[in-house]
């Protein structure tokens, strides 16, 4: 029994087959702590890299992500306080005015299966209930979504009222959506942006360690 | 039911009815055989029937039976007028091979224009003798107001938008021009109705756009959008977006999602136009993919239905390169054979660059569609496309700059530069000697 037949199963997809190696991992004693990095987090990342290569779709993403929340129970409990932290908080929302929300869902389900935990908030939010979400559940990133060049100008209001709110370094603030680039995202004071679902993984992931937030 | 519960199901029934099909589509080939596309038809409408669209707003799914998909696919119009009096148009069904020409409405679709060159950039597709209706960019200010949605800057910027459109149809000497896909302007309910407050645009010169969201959505939005235009008399744009590579995983896939999200529409709008586009994820760069997509769709309505379709041309290369042109008129040319009835778009850099649309673009499409009429030859017709893309791929790997419209253009004049003609004559001189039958 091995780590890497675990996240061979999650890779997979074969739900009942990745349970049962994780339960019987950890009846024999394994570390629990290498049956979560080197099994189910590296299986479900295999997940996210397959969807990036058009190797799996959404369906596949989705149901790495439930096998996800089915397996990281049965190994939570026996992990420390600070072994089973999230890698962050994000809170993810498309702008107000824009009612396109195929992009975010595909960054949502990716970081969901890098170990992120996320608050998706949907379409059509304005500047404030993003900020008092991310206040109310004290995340580390702030992720925001457009389509339009109509509706890009709303993730600047974010910014722009984090800054008047004291409070733009509390968060890390990243940028995507169609009409974005990264020359958008500079202009208006974002931290990040990511081309795409896999990219915007990559580069949460960056930006949560040069922070130093999450764990 | 729960929006995922309704995600997941639409995925494996999509799967369940391409596997069903067992079909595997020869993507050298972008005219699919009339059987694959007459199969994928009949997919759709069982597809429609199971899964319906859901709304957001309500988080209901709004269900089709398989009878009223059917007599929707079977009472649209097959030919409907457009436009006011010496400009008004026939926008009549076309079919595969179809000699008649298609309604020609090209223009820089949803590209950002700023105030300053909205009247002339729109008179370079306007004032074009082969254009007979355009559909329009979207502003970026106007009076002062920033173009931002959810705000009472969108009325302000629709209603203008109306105005200055109308203006460009006078100044081209077409004052009763048919206007597609208005306003462009505004996204929300009030800057959409604003644009046909008096003075804006009318029943009778307009189409109003309503768009099935990706992953079969809809919202009070498209139900109000709906209802304003059965109670105005609106024709309607109607359009099921569906991104290829996500819900959908490949062209069956996407045309049969396609197919079923437009019965719906057509069903709760009334419609009687569909444009249509395929939208790729990153994953799925090339346009292997993403040109039989469209030739299958276009090819399973047109078989299957008496129904007026839009093809939406547009290039991923900028503006006033050739890459552009051969591009633009690459994915004009398929679906015209297919039997599109209206050929429209054209814009160029995917529509994002500001002022980088032209003319010239529009120009490229109209006439690559009329050439495209009457290729009854599925053969010949694959073997031009086989040509033209080869062609692109070449020009693509010259890493042209592009330019904007101000850069290309004598704007006072609206007229293309010596330079940008000279680029234009080339570009279609290799068109056809790729076999593309120009009619002159």
């Amino acid at each position: 029994m091995s780590t890497k037949e675990i996240a061979e199963a999650i890779e997979q997809l074969e739900g009942a087959k990745a349970e049962e190696l994780v339960m019987k991992a950890l009846n024999e004693g394994a570390n629990p702590w290498e049956i979560l990095q080197e099994g189910i987090v590296k299986g479900i990342k295999a997940v996210g890299d397959k969807f990036g290569k058009g190797e799996y779709f959404l369906l596949e993403l989705q149901e790495g992500a439930e096998l996800a929340e089915k397996l990281l129970p049965l190994v939570k409990p026996r992990l420390t306080t600070d072994q089973s932290k999230p890698k962050g908080t994000v809170v993810m929302a498309t702008v107000k005015g824009d009612l396109h929300d195929i992009g975010k869902n595909l960054v949502i389900m990716q970081l969901s299966l890098n170990g992120y935990k996320v608050h998706d908030m949907g379409m059509d939010n304005p500047a404030m209930n993003i900020i008092n979400k991310a206040k109310e559940v004290e995340a580390d990133v702030i992720g925001l979504s457009a389509l339009l060049l109509s509706t890009i100008p709303a993730q600047g209001e974010v910014i722009q009222n984090l800054k008047e709110l004291g409070l733009r370094d509390k968060y890390i603030v990243v940028v995507g959506g169609g009409a974005t680039t990264q020359k958008w995202a500079t202009q208006i004071g974002a931290d990040g942006w990511g081309v795409d679902a896999v990219q915007a993984v990559a580069v949460i992931d960056q930006l949560v360690e040069k922070k130093g937030a999450g764990k | 039911m729960d929006v995922k519960e309704f995600n997941k199901k639409l995925q494996v029934k999509l799967r369940e009815a391409s596997a069903k099909l067992n079909i595997k589509l020869n993507l050298d080939e972008v005219i699919p055989p009339p059987d694959v596309a007459d199969a994928v038809f009949e997919a759709a409408i069982d597809y429609g029937a199971e899964v319906g669209l859901y709304n957001n707003d309500t988080s209901r799914v709004l269900q089709f039976s398989r009878a009223e998909l059917i007599e929707t696919a079977h009472t649209r119009k097959p030919e409907f007028n457009i436009g006011e009096g010496k400009d008004m148009v026939t926008i009549r069904a076309r079919h595969f091979g179809d000699k008649s020409l298609p309604v020609r409405m090209p223009g820089p679709a949803g590209v950002p224009i700023t105030e300053e060159y909205y009247v002339p950039l729109h008179l370079s597709y306007a004032k074009l003798p082969e254009v007979q209706g355009i559909v329009p960019g979207c502003l970026t200010t106007a009076r002062g107001f920033k173009n931002l949605a959810a705000t009472p800057a969108e009325v302000v910027l629709a209603m203008q938008e109306a105005r200055l459109l109308q203006e460009v149809a006078r100044w081209a000497g077409k004052p009763g021009m048919p206007l597609g896909e208005v306003p462009m302007s505004a996204m929300n309910d009030p800057g959409i109705i604003a644009a046909y407050a008096p003075g804006g645009y009318r029943a009778t010169n307009s189409l109003i756009p309503i768009q099935v969201y990706p992953g079969l959505k809809i919202g009070w939005h498209h139900l109000n959008i709906a209802a304003f235009a059965q109670e105005q008399g609106i024709e309607v744009w109607g359009m099921a977006f569906v991104v290829m590579g996500a819900f959908a995983r490949d062209p069956i896939e996407t045309a049969i999602k396609t197919i079923a999200g437009e019965l719906a529409l057509m069903s709760f709008t009334n419609g009687n136009l569909l444009y249509s586009a395929t939208i790729p994820t990153g994953a799925i760069k090339s346009y292997k993919p993403v040109l039989p997509t469209e030739a299958l769709k276009f090819l399973a309505k047109t078989r299957n239905m008496e129904i007026c379709l839009v093809c939406t041309a547009g290039a991923v290369f900028k503006a006033a390169t050739k890459a552009s042109l051969i591009e633009n008129a690459l994915m004009a040319f398929a679906p015209s054979v297919a039997g599109a009835a209206v050929v429209s778009f054209g814009e160029s850099g995917m529509g994002t660059i500001v002022n980088g649309s032209t003319g010239m673009e529009g120009k490229i499409i109209c006439e690559t569609a009329m050439a495209a009429a009457g290729v009854d030859d599925r053969k010949e017709a694959n073997r031009i496309v086989g040509n033209v893309v080869s062609m692109l791929m070449q020009q693509a790997m010259k890493g042209e700059k592009g330019k904007t419209f101000p850069e290309c253009y004598d704007v006072g004049k609206v007229e293309p530069l010596d330079e940008f003609k000279q680029l234009y004559a080339e570009a279609k001189k290799d068109l056809r000697q790729a076999g593309i039958p120009f009619k002159y």
